[in-house]
């Protein structure tokens, strides 16, 4: 059954439904994948539920920097909040993506191993490591941010 | 002053920077966001980047100004390029040699290559073009581990390194139009006056034999350059071909006029 409308409580709801998600599924190596899945699809959650709170917008793309712009969650906060969430979106952007959904483990891997290669590091159990601690260090900022300010 | 141009301003201004593109804009509240893309930024980490953006902006704007700015995001050239293109799935055929012809008749040249050293897998792009001054290239180094880790299967491997590194090299050339529409955007030149707008939306690369490398004689002193960093792959030895005989007719072309 298709939903024609989510409310900004839903999509508040969701976000805190995912990061708990996140908390169990990251602790199991065999969900990497869908982990950081999960991850971006928790801060997405987040900065819908403020923008369909505050702007009323609707935007159908998945792109977290833009999203974090529209959700005004921001200007909440002094300039050094704002300068660290912004580190932990943009950080955020470049491990997440919608279309890892369809991404098998092997082409995550794939991904993840020709940016590594690309900045010569070759040592392939940080790999891994690396970028989940990014996505997973900046969901928890996100998360506790949005937490914070939302009435 | 409009608040985006002081903060353009700003930016501009920041020494540790090479050439900021910047581009901001306000949201329906009046608030400002936007990015700042610099090759410096390959450098930087994530919070330094921030860290001398809003440092920037903290010692020049006062706290009602500082309040409307909510993100502006550091990118480098290449980030850029990905965010403004998107991913757009490559054509299925493969080839070592690509060729793109710019409007105003500049010649880009694309060699790339896959190939087996030892029990590496290497993967090379050069990308050339003498009235642009381009003369860039990179070596992708894929060694067991790695090949291990990324679960290829023998027959997998020359199509995955070749994507990859191809998806690198037509960024590399895009970077370079988009720099060009960006010269000519501030010469007002909009939409599709400005004549580069096709890199956004219908950027083109032409595959091409070997026997249709030609070369002038100041392409044959870059690529042989640029020949010099790369390791021995097989094309290596097509492309000194046609440097060969590009020379021939260089110089009988020479002495018939």
């Amino acid at each position: 059954m298709a939903i024609k409308h989510f409310t900004h409580t839903d999509y508040y709801s969701a976000s805190l439904t995912r990061y708990a998600d996140l908390t169990h599924l990251r602790t199991n190596t065999n969900s990497a994948i869908f982990s950081v899945y999960t991850a971006g699809v928790t801060i997405e959650c987040m900065f819908r539920a403020y923008i369909t709170k505050y702007t009323k917008e609707f935007d159908s793309k998945h792109d977290l920097e833009k999203l974090y712009a529209k959700s005004l969650l921001g200007s909440e906060f002094d300039t050094n909040e704002k300068e660290q969430l912004t580190i932990a979106v943009k950080k955020a952007n470049e491990i997440w993506t919608n279309d890892l959904r369809y991404a098998s483990e092997k082409r995550m891997k794939r991904i993840i191993a020709h940016k590594n290669v690309k900045a010569n590091l070759n040592d392939v159990n940080k790999y891994i490591e690396r970028d989940f601690s990014a996505i997973f260090d900046a969901t928890e900022l996100i998360i506790e941010k949005g937490k914070v300010k939302w009435t | 002053m409009d608040l985006i141009d002081r903060i353009t301003k700003i930016l501009n201004e920041i020494e540790d920077l090479q050439r900021p593109i910047i581009d901001l804009h306000y949201d329906n509240q009046k608030n400002v966001v936007g990015h700042i893309t610099d090759e410096k930024f390959k450098s930087f980490s994530n919070e330094d980047s921030q860290k001398l953006i809003w440092t920037n902006l903290k010692k020049n704007l006062d706290s009602d100004d500082l309040i409307k700015v909510i993100a502006i995001f550091h990118e480098t050239p290449l980030e850029r390029v990905e965010r403004l293109n998107g991913y757009k799935p490559k054509d299925a055929q493969t080839s070592n040699f690509w060729f793109h012809q710019t409007p105003e008749l500049a010649k880009y040249w694309l060699y790339i290559d896959v190939a087996k050293f030892g029990e590496d897998f290497k993967s090379f792009f050069l990308v050339i073009s003498e009235k642009n001054n381009v003369n860039k290239g990179l070596t992708f180094v894929y060694n067991k581990e790695v090949l291990d880790f990324m679960e290829l299967e023998q027959n997998e491997i020359y199509d995955e390194l070749y994507s990859n590194t191809f998806g690198n090299a037509e960024a590399e050339i895009k970077l370079d139009l988009m720099n060009k529409y960006e010269n000519l955007l501030s010469q007002q030149l909009y939409g599709k006056a400005n004549m580069y707008w096709y890199v956004y939306e219908d950027f083109k690369l032409t595959p091409i034999s070997k026997n249709q490398l030609f070369f002038t004689e100041k392409e044959i002193s870059i690529i042989e350059k640029g020949l010099k960093s790369i390791d021995d792959f097989s094309i290596k030895k097509d492309i000194e071909s046609a440097i060969k005989k590009s020379r021939l007719v260089n110089q009988m072309r020479t002495e018939i006029k």
